[in-house]
């Protein structure tokens, strides 16, 4: 009994931010019909820039953070020029094709630029004491992660409901097709996407990197269960992507402490296969004409 | 493969023969002969390695247009499975190997089962996620003791037949001797039946099942196939190396793989051959360290993705299309080819006549949720009839085709052909009955002749096996040969020129590509046909054309014809009867001429005088 | 005045010609009707002035200036859209889908202009904040009319109207279009396949027929005599 709050715990910090890397998914994939293999490297070379900063440079950490997220954006929308936005008729094999590219070519950058002494230590945001309530001692990382969610969900609420680019968002996340004829510039509205989903990544990255460590593929397998974490949530949905998430940190994490670290892999894989064999809209999505 | 232009002989619907290929294979040979510095040895011993996964791949990625993300996993399978039987079991060499290949082939089963279900997105996911999870179990702690965990397995010693397997100089050739066998059974597999349906399944699903394509079998003995080379790679890789990590087959390696069938080109199975070699040659080639490399390579790969898809095998075609662009038009020209044939003789047409029953279709509805889009539609088509059917868009035309093709299941009523109750039988039963259909969007395969697009309609025609297609040359000419003449027979039937049938299907214009509908719909002595829209798009002089094939087709076979057609003056001289649809349900049926003239239907055209609205 | 001007447009799918040089003209606040078989080209034509498929012609300008080759391009040289379908935004609320109309080519909406908005479809005030999806045929309907006159449009493309509408219904809709672009001095093109419905609200008529177009003479308009002729 005494490990099974702790594997709780542990289990509902990483998954709150699964489900926080599949909202950036959902929002990508929302706004431009894509899904990004390459969204983790972003998050991790947005990380890199921010430790390059205050490890390198020897800035403050909260500097160095915030600093960087501007970049982030700038750099997720930079790689939608120049990958996606070219030709960008093209089918939908070719464009997950790129997108897998893209995955090559920013593991490629960050061995390049960062290769030499990893993993490096990444300083962690909040304290790691954490609360006390009652019995129970909810660490500093869980609060962080569920502060970092209810920040992002208030984020997109006030950008969905309240601002002219939230609107256009919708609109061409309901129907491209329709929202093009109406004179909505749709390629600019999937740069800003690209965008949005690389700042909530690197959230995500920030959150992780004391614990994972920095390195190139940080967040290779990290990446995978939360694409598993957006299928068994719905594509399209917000918190199907969170409770998604939250399901898979604890099997994951409960397979990992009771069982053995490899088949926390193979039970999320099982997830995703059943998944998609047997309620491929997930949770809560809706089978459109986009079929998983 | 793109057809040649010999029509009439077993070689039509060949395409090609792997010659660049092999011809790349002995140059490969060739230059392993010289004595060359040992980053160059390695060089050619990995791309001659790796080839043989990427040549495979290229029948799942570009010939069934699938994606696997994962596939360096059945070489860690078949590496792994290998080498331990080798080595911890004492198994023989070539048992050890045998058993490799089936066990990547059985894995490739299980995984491939689930990804046939899913569409690109899915199977991107999971082919990625299957790299990942291959990978982290061998590596694992559970399985440490029987796979060396991160430390891997040594192979001290590999001879077969006095052949030191472990030196370089020979496993090169071994390998290429390997990437021939690849090469010459994909070649096969490609341009077979098997390799054609794969083709229509990439082209659509749906027309494939009305061609009596079980598209998942299809799809899933493909992915088998590709499975077993990959196994192929990853135990020579071993050889290679001497010992065997899980590093070896990270995602790096998968996406290698994909990277270097869209480099090395899609369309031709010379194509991954070269990209093997140049994605195996760039750490040499390109000076500098193992991190600036990476970066290249993945920048040429993204490259080739967004500027040449097709990759450096299909720069023959893409360089003059993109230099014609602009300029002439292709239907204009082929349009001038197409004039009345004169009707051929007895000999050349299959005249077999078919016998069809009536059709009866009763009380016929189809709800989606609360939209009906049949309500009690209830019609007969006399046999030996054509029977036209008319309506607005909405009106419920392409969803009865639907029903009738086995497309669409229907929420109640029935449809009977003579006795038979076809309602919610699968599209491949339907075809099996003798009910063909054509498709008014594009369903042929453009990288077809005419001739092997026609031959398409005779997939389920005969028993047949994979096999036969890999092997055995001389049964699979015979059944080839067969495939050639009643195609062609139903070529000259609908009236295409000798000379257009072995133009690629991507080259015809739009008239000849509907006759080539019509002719892959009738070549299995369909006893029934639907023709959904054949006159869209066309020109007065076109429709003419197309009107004269089916008068002449319906003459000497004597099946019975359903068209859907917009074109009023087209319908009333070639339909005895004519179906009109309004909102889903029989608004008149009877004689076009007298049907045309009756004031609901003249109503249903026009539109109703709003009664009793202010003006 | 015109305010549409076509002429000599070609426009097809891959090798599939439908439109072979159609002319036609749409002037200032007036009402112009499209009308033609299933097949014949209405929506392809419509698609071809939108720039949604690839298109050929000799003139093809709003006010005299070329109309771009996409969509989103066309709809700020001042085209609004009314589709087929009504294309609604089925998440976004009905206030939402009409302010997208003016956001979508526009960096603001002024609360004024939406106001005059709905004061010509007042039916649609108390049913602002539902969700667009939910709403009947015919209240999609008003929601794409309105949505189209917040982007205050030159040029209004209609796209099947009546489609789903009963012919009440459907003659209400027309009605209010034809009034509103009138007023406005917004010219309409009106496509449907409604002839006789379209004979009695528009100005002047085409009928695609073949992949050209021709004008129909009023006085077949007026009494809808040769109407059969022409179509079938």
């Amino acid at each position: 009994m005494g490990i099974l709050v702790p594997t709780l715990i542990s289990g509902l910090t990483i998954g709150v931010m699964y489900g926080l890397f599949a909202c950036g998914t959902a929002v990508l994939y929302k706004a431009t019909g894509l899904i990004n293999f390459a969204l983790g490297g972003l998050a991790t070379v947005a990380t890199f820039v921010a430790w390059s900063l205050i490890a390198g440079q020897g800035w403050p950490v909260w500097a160095g953070v915030i600093t960087a997220l501007p970049i982030a954006a700038a750099i997720g929308a930079f790689c939608y020029v120049a990958v996606i936005w070219p030709r960008d008729g093209a089918e939908r094999t070719n464009l997950l094709m790129r997108t897998l590219g893209l995955f090559l070519l920013i593991q490629a950058v960050t061995q390049l630029f960062w290769g030499e002494g990893q993993p490096f230590t990444f300083p962690s945001l909040v304290p790691t004491q954490g609360l006390r309530i009652g019995a129970v001692h909810i660490p500093g990382n869980l609060l962080a992660a569920l502060g970092l969610a209810v920040i992002t969900a208030a984020g997109f609420w006030l950008l969905f409901t309240r601002t002219r680019v939230g609107l256009l968002m919708r609109a061409v996340a309901d129907s491209p097709d329709v929202a093009g004829l109406l004179g909505v510039r749709t390629k600019i509205i999937a740069g800003v996407a690209w965008a949005l989903s690389t700042v909530v990544a690197y959230g995500v990255g920030l959150l992780t990197a004391p614990t994972l460590l920095l390195s190139t593929h940080m967040l290779d397998s990290f990446m995978l269960f939360a694409f598993t974490a957006v299928v068994c949530g719905g594509l399209d949905s917000f918190a199907g992507g969170l409770l998604g998430g939250v399901l898979i940190g604890l099997l994951s994490t409960a397979m990992a402490v009771f069982a053995a670290p490899e088949w926390s892999v193979v039970s999320v894989f099982a997830l995703l296969l059943a998944t998609l064999l047997l309620r491929p809209a997930g949770m809560f999505g809706r089978l459109s004409s986009e079929r998983l | 493969m793109a057809g040649t232009s010999r029509g009439g002989s077993a070689a039509a619907l060949r395409g090609q023969r792997p010659v660049t290929s092999l011809l790349t294979v002995v140059v490969l040979a060739v230059v392993a002969l010289f004595p060359l510095q040992p980053a160059w040895q390695q060089v050619l011993l990995l791309a001659a390695i790796w080839a043989s996964s990427a040549v495979a791949l290229n029948l799942w990625q570009g010939y069934t247009g699938e994606i696997s993300f994962g596939h360096a996993a059945f070489a860690a399978v078949g590496a792994y499975v290998g080498a331990l039987l080798f080595t911890k079991a004492g198994l023989p060499l070539a048992l050890a190997v045998l058993s490799a290949l089936l066990a990547s082939a059985a894995v490739a089963a299980l995984v491939g089962w689930a990804l046939v279900q899913l569409s690109h997105f899915g199977s991107a996911i999971v082919t990625f996620f299957l790299a990942f999870v291959v990978v982290a179990l061998l590596g694992s702690g559970t399985l440490r003791g029987v796979t060396g965990g991160e430390n891997g397995v040594l192979i001290p010693s590999a001879q077969i037949g006095g052949l030191d397997l472990l030196d370089t100089g020979t496993l090169v050739f071994v390998a290429l001797a390997c990437l021939t066998v690849t090469v010459l059974l994909t070649s096969n597999y490609a341009s077979g039946r098997a390799g054609r349906a794969l083709l229509l399944v990439k082209r659509s699903e749906t027309v494939a099942g009305t061609m009596g394509v079980d598209v998942r079998r299809v799809k899933l003995t493909a992915f088998i196939f590709t499975a077993i080379f990959g196994a192929v790679s990853g135990i020579l890789l071993t050889l290679a190396f001497g010992y065997l990590t899980p590093g070896l087959f990270d995602t790096t390696a998968s996406v290698n793989l994909v990277a270097m069938v869209v480099v090395g080109g899609t369309g031709r199975i010379v194509g991954p051959i070269l990209g093997a070699v140049f994605f195996t040659a760039l750490p040499v080639a390109v000076q500098g360290a193992g991190e600036q490399q990476a970066v290249f390579g993945a920048v040429i790969f993204l490259l080739f993705l967004v500027f040449l898809p097709t990759g450096l095998a299909g720069l023959p075609r893409e360089l003059p299309r993109a230099l014609r662009r602009g300029r002439v038009k292709r239907a204009e020209t082929s349009t001038a080819a197409l004039v009345p044939q004169p009707r051929p003789t007895a000999e050349l047409l299959d005249m077999h006549r078919v016998d069809p029953p009536a059709l009866t279709i009763e009380g016929l509805e189809v709800r989606f949720g609360k939209l009906a889009a049949l309500s009690g539609v209830s019609l007969r088509v006399e046999p030996r009839s054509i029977h036209a059917i008319v309506g607005a868009n909405g009106a419920g035309k392409s969803t009865l085709l639907n029903v009738l093709s086995g497309v669409q299941k229907p929420t109640a009523g029935s449809c009977r052909l003579g006795d038979t109750e076809l309602a919610g039988l699968s599209p491949q039963r339907m075809r099996a009955l003798g009910l063909a259909r054509t498709f008014q969007h594009p369903s042929h395969v453009a990288d077809l002749s005419a001739l092997a697009n026609v031959s398409l309609g005779l997939y389920a025609s005969r028993r047949w096996s994979l096999a036969r297609d890999l092997l055995g040359a001389r049964a699979r000419r015979r059944g080839e040969e067969e495939l050639v003449r009643r195609s062609t027979a139903a070529l000259h039937l609908v009236g295409l020129p000798v000379h257009r049938h072995g133009v690629p299907a991507g080259d015809l214009s739009l008239a000849e590509t509907r006759l080539v509908d019509i002719a892959r719909a009738l070549v299995d002595d369909a006893s029934f046909v639907l023709l959904d829209e054949p006159t869209a798009g066309l020109a007065e002089d076109e429709m003419d054309i197309l009107r004269t094939a089916l008068v002449r087709v319906h003459e000497a076979r004597g099946m019975s014809i359903v068209v859907v057609a917009h074109h009023l003056e087209f319908l009333r001289e070639i339909a005895d009867n004519l179906t009109v649809l309004d909102s889903g349900a029989v608004l008149a049926d009877g004689i076009p001429e007298e049907v045309l003239r009756r004031p609901q239907v003249l109503e249903a055209f026009l539109g109703r005088t709003p009664a009793g609205v202010m003006e | 005045m015109s305010i549409l001007e076509v002429r000599a447009l070609s426009a097809g799918y891959g090798s599939a010609r439908v439109l072979h040089g159609v002319d036609l003209s749409v002037g200032q606040g007036e009402v112009v009707g499209l009308a033609g078989r299933n097949g014949a080209g209405k929506s392809t034509l419509l698609r071809a002035i939108s720039g949604v498929i690839h298109r050929r012609a000799d003139v093809l300008a709003i006010d005299g200036s070329p109309l771009p080759r996409s969509p989103a391009g066309v709809a700020r040289c001042g085209v609004a859209q009314v589709p087929e379908g009504r294309g609604m935004l089925q998440d976004l609320t009905a206030l939402d889908n009409i302010r997208l109309g003016a956001l979508a080519i526009r960096s603001s909406c002024s609360a004024e202009w939406l106001d005059e908005v709905l004061a010509r479809v007042p039916r649609l005030r108390p049913l602002l904040n539902r969700r667009a999806g939910n709403l009947s045929g015919g209240e999609q309907q008003l929601v794409a009319i309105a949505r189209a006159l917040a982007a205050r449009p030159r040029f209004v493309l209609a796209d099947e109207l009546s489609l789903g509408l009963s012919p009440r219904a459907a003659a209400e809709v027309f009605a209010l279009v034809s009034e509103v672009c009138a007023e406005l001095g917004v010219g309409l093109l009106v496509v449907d396949q409604n002839v006789r419905t379209l004979a009695r609200s528009c100005h002047r008529l085409y009928i695609l027929r073949l992949g050209s177009a021709f004008e129909l003479a009023p006085s077949a308009l007026a009494s809808g005599e040769g109407l059969e002729l022409a179509y079938m």
